[in-house]
């Protein structure tokens, strides 16, 4: 039986290196490509034929659409909506690559952490960005909410900053584990398909009942990494 | 643990980067207003539609209103025609009848005076005819030389007693 793990191993296709900067174009970056294009390709198809009265294909970008502006709405507020592109960008983003990954011999890059990290680190910074022009210097509050007496600032200034940096690593770790385990699951009991033989018929069956449910594990995961976002990016432009 | 392999980590950010950004770019541009458009025209028209709508309503209640005042005002016109028609109906019936009375009264008057007459000749017939007969039975009794003149006398003297 092969590793389980041997699946997430990042190889590159391109090697590229730039200033001794390793930024190689690996099985990892192909699949980011590929959720690009894909979800490009798939709501520009639903997009060719539009009518007033939306047909099923057409449905599906505009049900997204309703979709992530209610997130906003819900989560931030009207003021939210200006963040809607990359709301929606993070959500397909992230959709995709995890439903992308369920294909054979697919590579699922929000399954390494360093991927799905440097989404959080976006979003992150985003929140930074949005929250120092809301606020200006009053963002710094985010560190010392009001009312707490001053004496406790030396305590709570750090907890705050943990605080606010472990939402980033939260939201990776918890994606990243969520497909990592989902797809070992899958490969373990593949495996056990051929080695028993005519009874492989019993993993195959459970392997396609867990490709169902890691469909939605996928869709799911998207969905919370996404709201997770929003209410962070609310946080950012709302009052601690 | 692949995952935990941190020397990809610039090959990785940087790609996803790219890649994000670059989906960005693409859904900004073409998927999201193209699919906002839609969206839009179609609020736009249902909201369109549904001013219509109330409008048409308005208007509706503004002609029922204007139909039912119409109706009241019919109905009124039309309660007050009949109670004249009926007034003068039965004004009408009250002077045919009174008409009607007096000439019954005057028939009935004319009548009665004509019965009395009648019943006085009548009467004046059976006294000449009860002289004629009083002088037949008075001559074949032998009294001879009384006439019909003294006969009526007589009998209307007999008749005052």
């Amino acid at each position: 039986m092969s590793n389980p793990l041997e699946q997430f191993e990042i190889k590159p296709i391109i090697p590229i290196e730039v200033g001794g900067v390793d930024i190689s174009f690996t099985n990892s970056s192909l699949f980011m490509v590929l959720a690009v294009v894909v979800s490009t390709l798939v709501l520009g198809v639903c997009l060719r034929k539009r009518t007033m009265v939306p047909n099923a294909a057409q449905s599906v970008p505009e049900g997204l659409y309703e979709f992530v502006t209610n997130l906003l709405r819900e989560n931030i507020g009207a003021e939210g909506l200006k963040y809607f592109p990359f709301i929606f960008t993070m959500f397909l983003f992230i959709a995709f690559g995890n439903v992308l990954g369920l294909f054979p011999y697919a590579f699922t890059f929000t399954s390494h952490l360093t991927a799905v990290g440097s989404l959080s680190i976006i979003a992150l910074l985003l929140n930074v960005v949005v929250g120092i022009r809301q606020k200006k210097l009053g963002w710094l509050r985010t560190f010392l909410p009001r009312g707490i007496p001053w004496p406790m600032a030396p305590l709570i200034i750090p907890i705050e900053m943990i605080s606010f940096l472990s939402k980033p690593f939260s939201l990776t770790v918890r994606l990243v584990a969520n497909m990592t385990v989902g797809h070992i699951m899958l490969k373990i009991i593949a495996g056990f398909i051929v080695s028993l033989g005519i009874f492989g018929i019993v993993p195959l069956l459970f392997d396609g009942i867990i490709i169902c449910f890691e469909i939605f594990i996928s869709l799911l995961q998207a969905f919370i990494y996404t709201v997770l976002s929003c209410i962070y990016l609310g946080d950012a432009i709302h009052e601690h | 643990m692949p995952q935990l392999d941190f020397s990809v980590f610039p090959s990785q950010l940087f790609w996803l980067v790219v890649c994000f950004f670059a989906m960005l770019f693409i859904m900004s541009r073409f998927i999201i207003p193209k699919t906002a458009e839609m969206i839009n025209l179609r609020k736009a028209k249902i909201d369109g539609d549904l001013e219509k709508a109330a409008e048409i309503k308005r208007r509706v209640e503004q002609t029922l209103e204007k139909y039912n005042q119409a109706l009241q005002e019919a109905n009124e016109r039309a309660a007050v025609t009949l109670q004249k028609t009926r007034d003068e109906l039965n004004e009408t019936i009250l002077r045919r009848q009174t008409e009607l009375s007096a000439r019954l009264a005057a028939e009935i008057e004319t009548g009665e005076k004509k019965i009395d007459a009648a019943r006085d000749k009548a009467m004046q017939k059976v006294e000449d005819a009860s002289a004629d007969l009083a002088i037949e039975v008075l001559q074949k009794l032998g009294f001879v030389g009384i006439n019909s003149k003294d006969a009526a006398v007589t009998l209307k003297k007999l008749k005052k007693d």
